[in-house]
């Protein structure tokens, strides 16, 4: 037990011996050192420590017997702080040992002054630190790996979210590199993405401008992580799979450098790069598949809409090709030969316009067209069925991409494509299965509809032209317009006929529909009309049994008609309107007018049938009645009475206009400016004035002769039967010849002027001269001469001024008709 | 964020005067220039820094890319001259802020009217011919030194330094500052540092220079210190009595009159 008062120099004889030996046997090294390293004293445990001779120390540097990493702290840390501080304390200094090995310590270094000799030493006192040092670096190299592994986390974790950012396929090269090089130190990475259908490895990214690929056959470590879905090492090189769903869709090659050896943990690391890159590259994949699909989608409807708009097979192709190129290839080509290398299994089409049903038979959008396409390739197109499409190497070495243009069951025509399309593709199968297949039945349904068209317009215009009556009573006029922007022929048409000799009958209807069924329709119900109004039961009646009539034809219902019967000796109007437009009519000296009467629905409609009305006016000559269709007055973005109105004043404006050319003037006046959107019809009929002849015949008797003829003729075309017309044309030549018996008493410079009227069935003949009238001389049968006259005729009046004029009338009886 | 204010610059004296900037070497910071500087603040406009990494540089500018070859901090020093609106400056680099210098002057040379190099290493690696002074396992070893002296490396030496206990304000400011550096980012410098070779890069150098070759520097021998002189065009080489690496702390005066003689002559 010490004592704590006694003093303590007591003790140390008992324990310590010199100062010499506690400095040269002290715990530690100790070390003096000029400023510039050199030694100038060291105890000997430091060489005892560190195996050195005495001798190999003094007066060396003590930089020598550091290492090298020992060296440059000296000079780099340790000197600086000494000059700045005076003292360095615990610093770690590796020194190297006699036999080469390392000896750690960690050194106190003080710097004392003499102020008076202005010299200066380093006092180093080193402590061994080896087991110190090896633990400390057992925690270093733990805590090194935490901070690797940290470090490596974290490029990770940067790496997920830039893959969780990325759009397109190829980005996520970028990321996955950096977490090569960053957290794997990798000297290359390089992705590999499985191609969706067919087993090959194609390096992605930035590779130049072929990339290189390996089938799933190679005996590489890429193939063979796909296989076995796990992480692959071989020289130098490791391959992670890219895994999604458990679906590999590519694998990563890691390239190390030589020596480098890849730790469990990394490899780990690597596994879960492929899984986490492998999900994002999904996440791209089903996002480019969707944005792929609603592009196809939309390019689809579009396809669709456009091609509808166009006019004809020959448009509609036109336009494919354009819409085909950028978008879908470089070049687009429709080849619509194909119908004529049929074996017989497409019929040919039965209207064709050419020798395939088509205008233009090949027509191409792009670069370096037309590509020759040979029967051989149309056969393999046909016989392709469901495998399209066909690959096809072209002109100029280039390939392409043949497909069947489809219609109905048959193959119509191919379709051929090349170059890369300006659309995010490849396109799949069923995307180009639906394309062709709807572009090929907008082809074929413009193609029939060429065909429907003309099938319709030649049955119209047979349907339309027929036997016209001749009447100098009356006259009638006709204009048919077919819409300029419809494909097909509708349903309007007129019609005159006669239904007995002394009456006429109007019609202009309109039915319901467009095409060969509505102008098959028109056909029959124009027929129907015809045969009823012959049956005169007057146009209620016709109406009446229309809608009998169109109960069993289909096509017919709501058609629209106005009907009008004239009768020509009285000129009463008998008319009725089915769902038409009214009648317009304009009488001598007076504005038009529309005839608003006598209307009821259109045909075949329940309400309609039961009170079907006609109303009735009698007209004066010189009357005109218009007929039409609505096709006529109706204009878009006008009201139709604004329509009629305008028809009104065209007819006021050309009252006096010949018949013949007043529906052409009208047609043109009324549809001027307006595309005709609609097919127009227009019937005029003109209530002429009394048939009139006139002639004026020299005074000789020679002429005569031709004048009876003449006469006759005319009376012929005024329907006088023949007996009624013996007897006038004796009583007018009796009267001439009196004109120039008497009148003119053989001057043959003398004129007999002659006129005939006929209005009903009342004949006005007058015979008139301007000679001067001497009493007859008893000639026997010049002297019968009046007496024939005023038996032939009703009434007989001579009027004798200048000249005499010779009246005559006869009501005709018997008419032929 | 402003060069001058991520390299932690400082400029002393007069605007008027003539500029010398004062690049530190690898290890320390501006400070160690404090010795030196005191000679030029009445004859020039000093410029100190820190290289990003270093003393009081920000340390959240350091990008590993950028810094992986001394370019990124030859980048730095013409950035600060451009924001200083510096030209014909007088440059002194140590030890490896010596090649800093050759490439920024070499980037921009209307930057830089003279350079002098203190301890300069274009190689520190032997290659052929070439004696740089250190072999592969040399700088493998000092790598792997430098990653188990981990502590003594960096920051941790500090709490062990005394400050003046008269000045405690100095001591806190050392302990912050000086010599202290980011172990990752101090590992990486040594690393870019010592694997650097900037040989071809001396010729493209057009000012005059000075080389101040140390007597016993194991860090850039005499005949390193010879080649640059070699292959420097216009350049001088001064041998100075001064042992090791750092003349500017262990002779001042010495290095302060050589770069004085440098800067009357030329």
């Amino acid at each position: 037990m010490v004592n704590p008062l006694e003093p303590v120099e007591t003790f140390i004889p008992l324990l310590e011996e010199s100062a010499e030996d506690l400095y040269e046997r002290a715990p530690c090294g100790y070390l003096s050192v000029l400023p510039d390293g050199t030694v100038a004293r060291v105890n000997q445990t430091f060489l005892d420590w560190t195996g050195y001779q005495r001798a190999e120390l003094l007066g060396h540097r003590v930089q020598n017997f550091y290492t090298i990493g020992g060296r440059i702290f000296h000079e780099t840390h340790l000197g600086p702080l000494l000059h700045m501080q005076g003292e360095v304390r615990g610093v770690a200094l590796e020194f190297r040992r006699a036999d080469g090995s390392r000896l750690d310590t960690l050194v106190n270094v003080v710097l004392r002054r003499n102020p008076d000799t202005a010299s200066a030493v380093l006092r180093m006192t080193v402590f061994d630190a080896t087991d110190r040092r090896s633990y400390e670096r057992e925690l270093l190299g733990e805590r090194r790996r935490a901070e690797r592994n940290e470090d490596r986390i974290r490029v990770l974790q940067e790496m997920v979210a830039r893959c969780a950012s990325i759009d397109r396929a190829e980005d996520i090269v970028a990321p996955i590199a950096t977490a090569g090089t960053e957290a794997f130190e990798a000297t290359d990475t390089v992705v590999w993405l499985l191609h969706p259908q067919q087993p090959v490895l194609t390096v992605t990214g930035p590779t130049g401008p072929v990339s290189p690929s390996v089938g799933l056959d190679d005996p590489g470590p890429e193939a063979r992580a796909v296989h076995a879905a796990e992480v692959v090492s071989a020289d130098g090189r490791v391959v992670t799979p890219l895994v999604a769903d458990g679906r590999v869709l590519g694998v990563v090659s890691f390239d190390f450098s030589a020596g480098r050896r890849v730790a469990a943990d990394e490899v780990e690391l690597m596994r879960t790069v492929g899984r986490q890159a492998g999900q994002a590259l999904e996440r791209v994949r089903l996002h480019e598949e969707t944005t792929r699909r609603a592009w196809q989608t939309a390019f689809l409807a579009r396809l669709g809409r456009d091609l509808d708009e166009a006019v004809g097979s020959a448009d509609r192709a036109r336009r494919l090709v354009c819409l085909l190129v950028p978008d879908i290839a470089q070049y687009a080509q429709v080849d619509l030969t194909l119908a004529q290398a049929t074996d017989g299994a497409t019929a040919p089409p039965p209207f064709a316009t050419s020798a395939t049903g088509y205008a233009d038979d090949v027509v191409s959008q792009g670069p370096g067209g037309p590509w020759p396409i040979d029967d051989g390739l149309r056969a393999t197109v046909r016989a392709a069925g469901e495998n399209i499409p066909v690959p096809l190497a072209g002109p100029d070495g280039r390939s392409g991409l043949v497909l069947p243009l489809r219609a109905r069951n048959a193959v119509i025509g191919i379709l051929l494509l090349a170059g890369s399309p300006a659309a995010p593709g490849p396109f799949p199968q069923d995307f180009l299965l639906a394309l062709v297949d709807r572009a090929g039945l907008a082809l074929e349904n413009a193609r029939l509809a060429e065909q429907d068209r003309e099938v319709a317009r030649i049955l119209q215009r047979s349907l339309l032209v027929s036997e016209r009556p001749t009447d100098p009573r009356f006259h009638v006029a006709t204009v048919y317009r077919p819409a300029e922007d419809r494909l097909e022929v509708g349903g309007d048409w007129y019609d005159a006929f006669t239904t007995s000799a002394d009456s006429v009958g109007v019609v202009v209807g309109d039915v319901v529909g467009r095409g060969i069924r509505a102008a098959s329709a028109m056909g029959q119900l124009r027929s129907a009309v015809r045969a009823l109004a012959k049956a005169r039961c007057g146009p209620a009646a016709v109406l009446r049994h229309m809608d009998d009539f169109v109960a069993t034809l289909e096509a017919g219902r709501m058609t629209t008609l106005a009907y009008a019967e004239l009768a020509l000796d009285t000129g009463l109007l008998r008319y009725a309107c089915a769902g038409h437009p009214p009648p317009l009519l304009l009488l001598p000296d007076t504005t038009p007018r529309y005839l608003w009467d006598g209307r009821s629905g259109p045909l075949g409609t329940h309400a309609a049938s039961r009170a079907r009305r006609e109303a009735e006016l009698t007209l004066p000559r010189g009357s005109r009645l218009l007929l039409y269709t609505d096709g006529l007055v109706e204009r878009r973005g006008e009201r139709i009475d604004q329509g009629l109105d305008r028809l009104a004043e065209a007819l006021d404006a050309r009252r006096t206009a010949p018949i013949a050319s007043l529906t052409q003037e009208i047609s043109d006046g009324m549809l001027a400016g307006e595309g005709g959107h609609d097919d127009t019809c227009l019937l005029a009929l003109a209530f002429d004035d009394a048939p009139r002849f006139h002639t004026d015949v020299p005074a000789r008797m020679s002429r005569i002769s031709p004048l009876r003829t003449e006469l006759n003729d005319w009376l012929a075309a005024c329907q006088v039967p023949e007996t009624e017309r013996y007897g006038i044309v004796l009583a007018c030549s009796e009267a001439v010849a009196n004109a120039i018996e008497h009148g003119y008493q053989g001057d043959p410079s003398g004129v007999v002027s002659v006129t005939a009227a006929l209005d009903g069935g009342l004949l006005d003949l007058r015979v008139s001269d301007t000679g001067r009238w001497r009493a007859p001389q008893a000639t026997v049968h010049r002297g019968r001469g009046l007496a024939l006259m005023g038996r032939l005729m009703d009434d007989l009046v001579i009027d004798r001024g200048t000249g005499t004029n010779v009246l005559m009338r006869r009501q005709l009886r018997g008419t032929t008709r | 964020m402003s060069a001058v204010a991520r390299n932690n610059v400082t400029v002393l004296g007069r605007d008027a005067d003539p500029t010398i900037v004062f690049a530190h070497g690898f290890g320390c910071d501006q400070h160690m220039w404090r010795l030196v500087t005191d000679r030029f603040v009445d004859e020039y406009r000093v410029v100190l820094f820190d290289h990003v990494g270093s003393g009081g540089s920000d340390l959240s500018a350091y990008r590993p890319q950028r810094y992986a070859s001394l370019q990124g901090y030859a980048e730095d020093v013409v950035e600060i001259l451009a924001e200083l609106d510096l030209r014909d400056v007088v440059f002194v680099g140590h030890s490896v802020s010596a090649m800093i210098g050759v490439l920024a002057a070499a980037a921009e040379p209307s930057r830089f009217s003279r350079l002098v190099l203190v301890g300069p290493s274009p190689r520190y690696l032997d290659d052929e011919d070439y004696r740089g002074g250190f072999t592969r396992a040399d700088i493998d070893e000092l790598l792997e030194s430098l990653d188990s002296n981990y502590l003594g490396w960096s920051a941790a030496m500090a709490p062990v330094i005394m400050g003046n206990p008269d000045r405690p304000e100095l001591g806190v400011e050392l302990t912050n500052s000086f010599c202290r550096t980011d172990p990752a980012i101090a590992r990486q410098f040594a690393r870019v540092t010592f694997l650097s070779d900037n040989r071809t890069d001396l010729p493209q150098v057009t000012a005059p220079s000075l080389i101040l070759q140390c007597t016993d520097d194991i860090i850039a021998p005499y005949e390193v210190g010879d080649y640059v002189h070699r292959h420097l065009p216009d350049s001088t080489l001064v041998v100075l009595n001064a042992t090791g690496h750092c003349p500017n702390l262990s002779a001042p005066e010495e290095t302060a009159d050589a770069i004085h003689a440098f800067l009357r002559n030329y």
